[in-house]
């Protein structure tokens, strides 16, 4: 398990790679830490990670931008800050976690698990997926996306393409499992390899062979996995 | 402020010239005999005077008799009565009732004891005509009496008067200024209006002198208000004794030291005038300006001119100098224009009508000055307190800094590790914050904190960055800091500065060098820089020293930063302060 701290004050970083260590006795974990963003870039573009532990000045619009680019990337990232008030800000664009400074070793805990246990993200309340594209970054709205398809690690994110500027699928560098985690409720898993806004479900089709579909208001079609039906029909009915 | 400028201009141009109407008017509606147009009525004419010698008497001339041999009397005109002499005195007017104004009196404006007759029978007396000087009862220098209408048939009457002037006092230009048939209600009218007129900018004068003595002791203590407001006292002073003949009657033996009172406040007026603009514009060469107006004032004083002549040399003087200033000022920042036309229109109307300024114009035009001073003075006030206000604005911000949530959660923060890692550093950290907290709330209320005091605030904060990056930071502090005070926060905000721009990876030390020349105190500050990219010296801290030391009135005060290799050098010079008065 390899993990990636940015933090300048080096007491709290210290503080955090010391926790980590600790919590994650287990995994032997390899931290690597840095002072700042810029120093940890070529690391992470060079290295497969599993979570960033970020500390990020979150007051200028910098911030943000550069928070944008790391949740584009396949790793889950953590934010670790003194700035809670921009937590709220920071879930919109997919944060697995915000732990607020100052922060306890049961915080710490808690985000490990979320991030290990493949729990959902506390408050879901993702609105954007962040992409990169031939290395420029886009902010997809969830509200776009009709459903997402795994394709080994990385995801395909179908869009409504209402302007028809927008291409109706792009690549996300996260797995499925990944972006699972982040999603709001309406977002189901109705597959090993699909995830679909109900919202946008127009019904259930069952094809031959006891195989069944969604279709979604766009026309698409989307397979149904088998243990996933009851549940699917319970959600429908539900809604 | 500047699209008032032309308004303010105009308006003064306008208050000149209203302040030169009265003096026109005045010259038509008097009875000047001299200056007026000669009228075929109703004016005294063949005004003549005769001495009364030892042996004589009023009666034995016949001073008051018409139709005598007059060959040993001598004519002259009103204003050539003669000083220190008993002497009878007639003139002839012929009547026209119907151009006679509606309430016909005889108004006789002279310094000495009369008792006037009309056709020989008594009319008016005034104080006790005598032959010499200690039996003379002095009379008052203004006498006004109805002529009824008995008195007034048409054709030639004679007004005679036995006189004598041994009062005077001081050899005087003349003693005698009016002599006429005045409607006594128009005159009382016009008494009244210009009472009211001088009373009115006197008040103003008074009240300005007040107010900037209260800015002055209350608000800031600042050389030109307490130049101004000493300036508007004198005028009001010269004012009320150069208009008090208008409302006070004095016996005329008084006159000649209201005129020596009216010189000596016009030199002080002009002197202070050209004084208050070297104070307004801090000129450097106080002793040079002070001598030269000085010097000039006093050769006027000395050249023996006549008591008016020296006045508005005087003031002539005044207007020079403060215009030769004001000309060197325009050159130098701009300021002064409007000032220096103004005084060129003085000039003008003292070159042009010397005589209606002392009397009218004097005033008016030094309630002009007086405006564009007031102005100016307002402007600056203005300006202070803008200063004042973004100096308080930059404090609060400096304080917020540290009092940011976000730099408090990082503390926090801190202290959880140092707590359960290192508890010992823990309350180390603790102390040296509330230490911090504690201080600069204290110093944010002085305006100037012993430079011990400023610089124990610095190592703590020095302490605090130590502890919070893991190094060894130090202060090293060169020369004698006992007795010297300095700004407050402004060294600390240097040494936080250099930590907002900069992460120093290693330990440094930092260096505050104190030198003191007479009151000027020299503080170079040397901080460590370790990545040039985020550049010192465009940040809050910057402006509020500059804030600071503006808000403080340092005027000489300097301060500059530069880089030097791997360090940012900052030098502030300013005075240092009398700690008696802090």
């Amino acid at each position: 398990m390899v993990i990636v701290i940015v933090e300048d004050e080096p007491l709290i970083q210290q503080r955090i790679q010391r926790l980590t260590a600790e919590i994650l006795i287990a995994k032997a974990p390899k931290i690597i830490c840095f002072d700042d963003i810029d120093n940890a870039e070529s690391f992470l573009s060079e290295n497969t990670i599993d979570v960033l532990l970020l500390d990020l000045n979150l007051m200028g619009r910098d911030g943000f931008t550069l928070l944008k680019s790391k949740l584009a990337a396949a790793f889950h990232t953590i934010i670790i800050s003194a700035y809670a008030e921009k937590a709220i800000e920071a879930f919109e664009y997919g944060v697995l976690d915000f732990i607020a400074k100052p922060f306890t070793k049961e915080r710490l805990i808690q985000a490990f698990e979320r991030l290990l246990h493949n729990r959902k993200s506390e408050y879901r309340s993702c609105k954007y997926l962040s992409v990169k594209k031939a290395g420029e970054l886009q902010l997809i709205s969830l509200e776009d996306i009709n459903y997402i398809q795994a394709d080994g690690h990385y995801t395909w994110l179908n869009l409504s393409s209402s302007d028809g500027v927008m291409p109706t699928k792009v690549l996300h560098s996260k797995n499925i499992e990944k972006i699972e985690q982040l999603l709001p409720e309406s977002f189901m898993r109705v597959h090993r390899s699909y995830l679909v806004d109900m919202r946008k479900v127009k019904s259930v089709k069952i094809q031959e062979g006891s195989k069944y579909t969604l279709s979604l208001n766009s026309g698409e079609e989307v397979p149904v996995g088998r243990t996933k039906y009851e549940q699917v029909k319970k959600q429908l009915s539900g809604i | 402020m500047g699209k008032y400028k032309p308004i303010i201009f105009l308006l003064h141009v306008a208050l000149i010239f209203f302040s030169a109407l009265p003096a026109w008017s005045q010259n038509n509606n008097s009875a000047d005999t001299e200056h007026r147009p000669s009228m075929p009525n109703n004016v005294f004419t063949q005004i003549q005077i005769r001495p009364i010698k030892s042996n004589e008497s009023s009666t034995s001339i016949q001073c008051h008799a018409s139709g005598v041999d007059q060959s040993d009397w001598q004519h002259i005109s009103f204003s050539e009565l003669p000083q220190n002499q008993f002497f009878c005195l007639r003139a002839k007017i012929n009547i026209h009732r119907e151009t006679l104004s509606s309430n016909p009196s005889l108004l006789v404006g002279m310094l000495g004891s009369t008792d006037f007759r009309w056709d020989n029978k008594a009319l008016i007396s005034n104080g006790l005509p005598a032959r010499s000087f200690i039996d003379e009862d002095p009379g008052t220098i203004k006498t006004l009496v109805r002529l009824s209408d008995d008195l007034l048939n048409d054709g030639e009457h004679m007004l005679s008067a036995t006189i004598s002037t041994f009062k005077v006092g001081k050899e005087l230009d003349s003693i005698g200024y009016v002599l006429a048939i005045v409607d006594e209600q128009k005159l009382a009218n016009m008494v009244l209006l210009v009472s009211m007129l001088s009373a009115f900018f006197i008040g103003v004068l008074v009240i300005l002198f007040v107010i900037f003595q209260l800015v002055n002791w209350l608000y800031q203590a600042e050389k030109s208000y307490q130049m101004f407001s000493v300036l508007c006292l004198f005028a009001a002073l010269l004012l009320s004794v150069e208009q008090a003949k208008f409302w006070l009657d004095y016996p005329y033996n008084w006159h000649a030291l209201r005129l020596s009172v009216i010189l000596v406040l016009t030199f002080i007026t002009s002197f202070l005038l050209p004084m208050f603009y070297v104070a307004y514009f801090r000129l450097k060469q106080v002793k040079i300006w002070v001598a030269c107006s000085l010097i000039s004032l006093i050769i006027i004083s000395l050249l023996d001119l006549s008591y008016d002549i020296t006045s508005v040399v005087l003031f002539f003087a005044a207007l020079f100098w403060s215009l030769v200033i004001n000309l060197l000022q325009i050159r130098k920042s701009g300021q002064g224009k409007a000032v220096s036309v103004l005084i060129l229109i003085g000039i003008g109307f003292i070159i042009f009508y010397p005589e209606y300024f002392v009397e009218f114009g004097f005033a008016m035009f030094f309630i002009a000055i007086v405006l564009t001073m007031l102005v100016a003075l307002i402007k600056e006030m203005r300006q202070h307190k803008a200063r004042s206000l973004k100096a308080e604005r930059i404090k609060t911000e400096l304080l917020r800094r540290n009092m940011q949530p976000h730099f408090l959660m990082n503390c926090l923060t801190q202290l959880m590790e140092l707590i359960e890692t290192k508890p010992q550093d823990a309350l180390v950290l603790i102390s040296a914050l509330s230490q911090e907290f504690r201080q600069l709330t204290q110093h944010n209320e002085q305006d100037y904190v012993p430079l011990s005091d400023e610089i124990a605030l610095c190592k703590n904060h020095i302490q605090i960055m130590s502890i919070r990056y893991q190094k060894d930071y130090q202060l090293a502090v060169v020369g004698e800091v006992q007795g010297i005070w300095v700004p407050s926060a402004i060294l600390h905000s240097l040494v936080e500065n250099c930590f907002t721009h900069n992460k120093i990876s290693s330990d440094r030390t930092f260096e505050l060098k104190v030198t003191q020349a007479g009151r000027q105190v020299n503080l170079t500050l040397i901080t460590p820089i370790e990545n040039n990219t985020n550049h010192q010296g465009t940040g809050s801290g910057n402006h509020f020293i500059h804030a600071k030391l503006a808000e403080l009135n340092q005027k000489e005060a300097e301060f500059a930063s530069y880089e030097s290799g791997d360090n940012w050098i900052s030098q502030i010079s300013y005075l240092n302060i009398n700690t008696t008065a802090n």
